[in-house]
């Protein structure tokens, strides 16, 4: 039984800027994150763990280094099949909900389905599922003003995920939440994971890296422990599938 | 812990015999703090020393059974609206490590961190997993009561957590900011995370 990685990155370097300037923001991080798995990355501010979450969602480019996502290593493609990774495999859920504000709720999350070409009656039936499996089936003609931040970042997670995408990435979304807000956030993220998709939180609250299966300590640029179930335990539940 | 007030605000509710109370207090508590039969027993007879409650004959299965008394409502009510005194801190053996850590020669202060880091991740992990199988719609009271003490397991580690980040973050300051002036005496230095500790010659 082969193992079923989602995210694999392979010895990433990120180094921004020149000469005396450089900043290493990566220093050969290798990290994969296998389907029915929650990982979690911690760190203080300037770890380098966003950085590691826009080059895992393909917004970023590494240095150096392999990111493949289900297999297909995303620095070799070309800017469009990258972009389209993005909307077909990569989910991605920022702390600021970024919704648009001009579409309900249902519109935003059928969105990336609709950009990818399936008819707008199609991708509005997914959108309608992705907001039923986060719990907010009935404020689907809403407007993200007119809805609480917790609201707004399950129709942010229900956009991530519709279409079945199998890599959830999130760089702190709870940061803008109470913490029993920010507990139900997690909850569906856990959920998400435990029905088969790979999940990367970033964040710096331990509270919250809690919910996952690994942490991964990040500090400057470099992997410096890592706690949690062995991942070979975690493929034995999942790999049967 | 104070057995005695947990056991009178049991007995508030209802007159109970020692087992009883012993399976009451864990329905609330989980078994995060472990009450024996035996402390249960010699709580009561203490507790009937003092007038607080008193033995009210036994059941058909020779239990015998303990109601509050007027003067342990009063005790109870007292226990409920008092805060907890802080005036002492309890011993924390992980701030006391540390302490001695960050001063005795040659002892590695980042791995230290980061090992107790790893470990209270772990338990906080635990607690978590323990959390996610609770649930948190339709809770009885008892069910409640342990979620609550499960939440205040997670906090106290998420802050044992925050804090070490803390002392991590200032340690690396003083490193550089000790080699900036010239390494002083005194001045624990890490030059990377994990860095072993050394104290400077004097």
């Amino acid at each position: 039984m082969s193992a079923d990685a989602v995210l694999r990155l392979s010895d990433v370097t990120r180094v921004h800027g020149t000469g005396p300037h450089q900043v290493h923001a990566l220093r050969g991080i290798s990290f994969t994150a296998y389907a029915g798995e929650l990982v979690a990355v911690m760190g203080p501010s300037g770890s380098g763990k966003s950085t590691l979450l826009t080059i895992a969602g393909g917004l970023d480019q590494p240095t150096s280094g392999s990111v493949a996502v289900e297999g297909t290593d995303l620095t070799t493609l070309s800017l469009d099949a990258r972009a389209r990774m993005r909307r077909t495999s990569i989910g991605y859920v920022f702390q600021g909900f970024n919704l648009i504000p001009a579409l309900t709720a249902a519109e935003n999350v059928a969105l990336p389905r609709e950009l990818d070409g399936v008819s707008a009656r199609q991708a509005r039936a997914e959108a309608r599922k992705a907001l039923e499996e986060v719990g907010i089936a009935e404020l689907a003609d809403r407007f993200p003003d007119d809805m609480s931040g917790g609201q707004q970042q399950r129709v942010a997670i229900a956009r991530a995920v519709v279409g079945d995408r199998r890599l959830v990435l999130a760089d702190e979304p709870t940061g803008a939440l109470d913490t029993e807000t920010g507990e139900e956030i997690l909850r569906l993220l856990r959920a998400r994971c435990d029905a088969g998709a790979a999940g990367v939180l970033v964040t710096h609250e331990a509270r919250h890296a809690a919910w996952a299966d690994r942490v991964v300590f990040l500090r400057d640029g470099v992997v410096v422990d890592e706690t949690g179930a062995d991942p070979v335990d975690v493929l034995t539940d999942h790999a049967v599938r | 812990m104070s057995v005695k007030h947990a056991l009178l605000a049991l007995l508030e509710q209802q007159p109970m015999y020692g087992y009883q109370l012993r399976t009451e207090f864990e329905q609330r508590t989980g078994t995060t703090w472990p009450l024996n039969v035996g402390q249960v027993y010699t709580t009561l007879t203490r507790l009937e020393r003092d007038g607080l409650a008193s033995a009210q004959g036994e059941d058909t299965e020779g239990h015998v059974i303990y109601r509050i008394t007027d003067a342990g409502r009063e005790e109870v009510a007292t226990w409920f609206t008092t805060p907890v005194a802080r005036t002492q801190p309890p011993r924390d053996e992980l701030a006391i490590k540390l302490a001695l850590a960050v001063t005795v020669p040659g002892v590695d202060v980042g791995t230290v961190i980061q090992q107790q880091r790893s470990a209270t991740m772990a338990a906080l992990q635990d607690y978590t997993r323990l959390k996610r199988q609770a649930g948190t719609t339709g809770l009885e009271p008892a069910e409640l009561a342990w979620s609550l003490v499960l939440d205040s397991l997670v906090f106290a580690a998420e802050a044992e957590i925050r804090w070490l980040d803390h002392c991590e973050a200032r340690l690396r300051r003083a490193a550089v900011e000790g080699a900036r002036q010239g390494s002083p005496a005194q001045t624990a230095q890490t030059t990377q995370p994990g860095a072993p500790v050394e104290r400077s010659p004097r």
